[in-house]
């Protein structure tokens, strides 16, 4: 029984703990913004450039469609980079809102005059975590590792400019590129694992662990392990989940991100009580 | 005697070993997995008890968009063979056998068995073919479960493959696939009978996927709900077909039970014509639970929305 489950479950568990990581990292960042949906945006913004690629008949998995999706990708980056300013009189997350709406229409209409049944775009926004195969694994791994070195090494600026803007401006930092380079290096990820993992579980994977590890800890490190650790232990649980009871697995994976930060809320509560 | 006893046993044991298999081997029907429940109804007819057939695809949905789940894969890993139809009609299936880790099931492996082999493909692309026509089959319509006609020549792939696999039971193969096919006939003559009315009229289709049922029936199909396949209607495309409808009188639209029927209740209201289901997977309704009787119901339905 334990043989075949991980027979079957394998490759997608592999693929969840390599998301967990590099997601759970992104979403400290993405919290600290307040720029929670920035993710489904950058999401929509790939998906309409791969259905702009497929209007000049490049299929979806082509090599062509990735880059145009790549390149829509960051002038989103760079619509979110330009549009915070150091008093912010429009919140970020209204901009945010508005780039999601726009190019979510933009997709219909495209759709509309030709190309693609809306149903293949569908699909490459929902994924289908189970039937993950290996070059895919090996793909997002090693964009993720490109990536995590990428902000290991500029880590100090990446923090400051999340953690304490004004600080980062006070301090002559060129906030503007670093939000550019943070956002550029955060669509790339997405872009390349939405089409896997769906946007449902890859919202949750970046949201669910910060907010969790918010509820124990304050302090940066604290945070990062314990995102972890709830992003780990969120992915297996999905994986028995949607093995035993047989459920969807992206789906089953998103509950249990939801299950956990029940399950941690109350014991916080609890701790408080006595 | 502690040692006799041991002995006894390893006796026991070896003999239980050397005959089980052969007992079991011969007893243990094959596991059959099917993508669709056509294909398992049909696969049945012919293997009978000496097979187990599951199908994947659930007929409440369209066949070309399933998301698996982990028992599907399950399913598969353990299948003796896959039954699919192949061409680009299945679109889950491929990273499905993946996941299975089976090459032997993979497309064109020697446990794959795909049904549209021997099948004469209607709506095969006559030039070259680009993304901006929509979800274009490159091979032809994919759909060919729709006809009667086509359970024929599947039943013999289904045949040729039990027999392969399974030479011991090959004249009970054939003693089954010969009782189907003989009832197939008279079905055949008597839905030919139901329908004769029908033979030259027009019908519209929300998607194409009725070629090879239009095709046994002398239907003609020419538009279409979508305005190309995979895409929902636009309200121009409803407005032409709403002329197109009155100047052609034409009575009927049709559709499975898995698109939204907004648009085409919306066309039948309009025009004052019916909308007809035509299931496209045995199961898909009430009532149409084996190949026979899917084949009734839909026969039954374009015959009273064609009177």
């Amino acid at each position: 029984m334990m043989q075949e489950f991980f027979h079957i479950m394998f490759l997608p568990l592999v693929a969840c703990l390599i998301l967990a990581g590099i997601y759970a990292y992104l979403g400290f960042h993405v919290i600290e913004r307040q720029v929670i949906f920035v993710d489904l945006a950058l999401a929509q913004i790939a998906v309409l450039g791969a259905s702009c690629a497929l209007i000049l008949g490049h299929e979806l998995d082509s090599v062509f469609s990735y880059w145009l999706s790549l390149g829509f990708t960051i002038a989103g980056a760079a619509i979110f980079s330009l549009t915070r300013f150091k008093k912010q009189r429009v919140p970020q997350e209204a901009i945010i809102g508005i780039v999601y709406a726009v190019s979510a229409a933009m997709l219909i209409i495209v759709l509309s005059r030709s190309g693609e049944g809306d149903e293949h775009i569908k699909q490459a926004l929902v994924g289908n975590i189970l039937l993950v195969t290996l070059p895919e694994v090996i793909r997002i791994f090693i964009i993720c590792c490109v990536i995590g070195i990428l902000h290991f090494f500029f880590r100090h600026q990446f923090f400051m400019i999340s953690k304490s803007p004004d600080e980062a401006f006070n301090k002559g930092l060129n906030v503007r590129m670093w939000d550019f380079l943070f956002y550029v290096t955060f669509g790339f990820i997405v872009t390349s694992s939405v089409r896997t993992a769906g946007v449902l579980l890859v919202f949750s994977f970046l949201v669910v662990p910060s907010v969790c590890a918010m509820l124990f800890s304050d302090h940066i490190r604290t945070r990062l392990l314990l995102g972890w650790g709830i992003g780990l232990l969120a992915s297996i649980l999905g994986m028995a989940i949607s093995y035993y009871l047989d459920f969807p697995t992206g789906a089953s994976v998103v509950c249990a991100f939801g299950l956990i930060l029940l399950a941690l809320t109350i014991i916080k509560k609890l701790l408080r009580a006595y | 005697m502690n040692n006799k006893l041991s002995q006894l046993l390893c006796l026991l044991w070896a003999a239980v070993f050397s005959f089980a298999p052969h007992v079991f081997a011969a007893e243990k029907p094959w596991n059959l997995v099917t993508t669709q429940t056509i294909f398992a109804d049909l696969v049945k007819r012919i293997g009978k008890d000496k097979v187990v057939v599951t199908a994947i695809a659930s007929p409440k949905y369209n066949i070309h968009f399933i998301q698996p789940k982990p028992s599907d894969v399950r399913k598969v890993a353990k299948a003796d063979l896959y039954f699919n139809a192949g061409l680009d009609l299945e679109a889950w299936s491929d990273p499905l056998l993946e996941a299975a880790g089976q090459p032997q099931l993979f497309r064109s492996g020697s446990r794959n068995v795909d049904l549209s082999s021997g099948i004469r493909l209607l709506n095969v692309p006559q030039s070259a073919v680009s993304r901006s026509q929509g979800d274009i089959h490159l091979f032809g319509n994919p759909h060919f479960q729709m006809s009667p006609e086509n359970a024929r020549i599947m039943a013999k792939t289904i045949l040729e493959k039990l027999k392969g696999n399974d030479p011991a039971n090959a004249a009970y193969y054939e003693q089954n696939a010969k009782a189907f096919l003989m009832r197939l006939d008279q079905k055949i003559a008597e839905w030919k009978n139901l329908c004769a009315h029908c033979a030259g009229k027009e019908i519209i289709s929300y998607h194409d996927d009725i070629a090879y049922f239009a095709d046994f029936l002398g239907l003609k199909v020419d538009q279409f709900l979508e305005p190309k396949p995979g895409i929902p209607p636009t309200p121009k495309h409803l407005q032409f077909l709403e002329d197109y409808v009155k100047e052609h009188q034409v009575k009927a639209i049709v559709m499975p039970t898995y698109f939204t029927r907004e648009a085409a209740e919306t066309l039948a209201k309009r025009v004052g014509a019916k909308v007809v289901t035509i299931c496209q997977g045995v199961g898909e309704v009430p009532g149409t639970d084996d190949f026979f009787s899917f084949f009734d119901s839909n026969f039954k339905q374009i015959s009273e929305g064609l009177k």
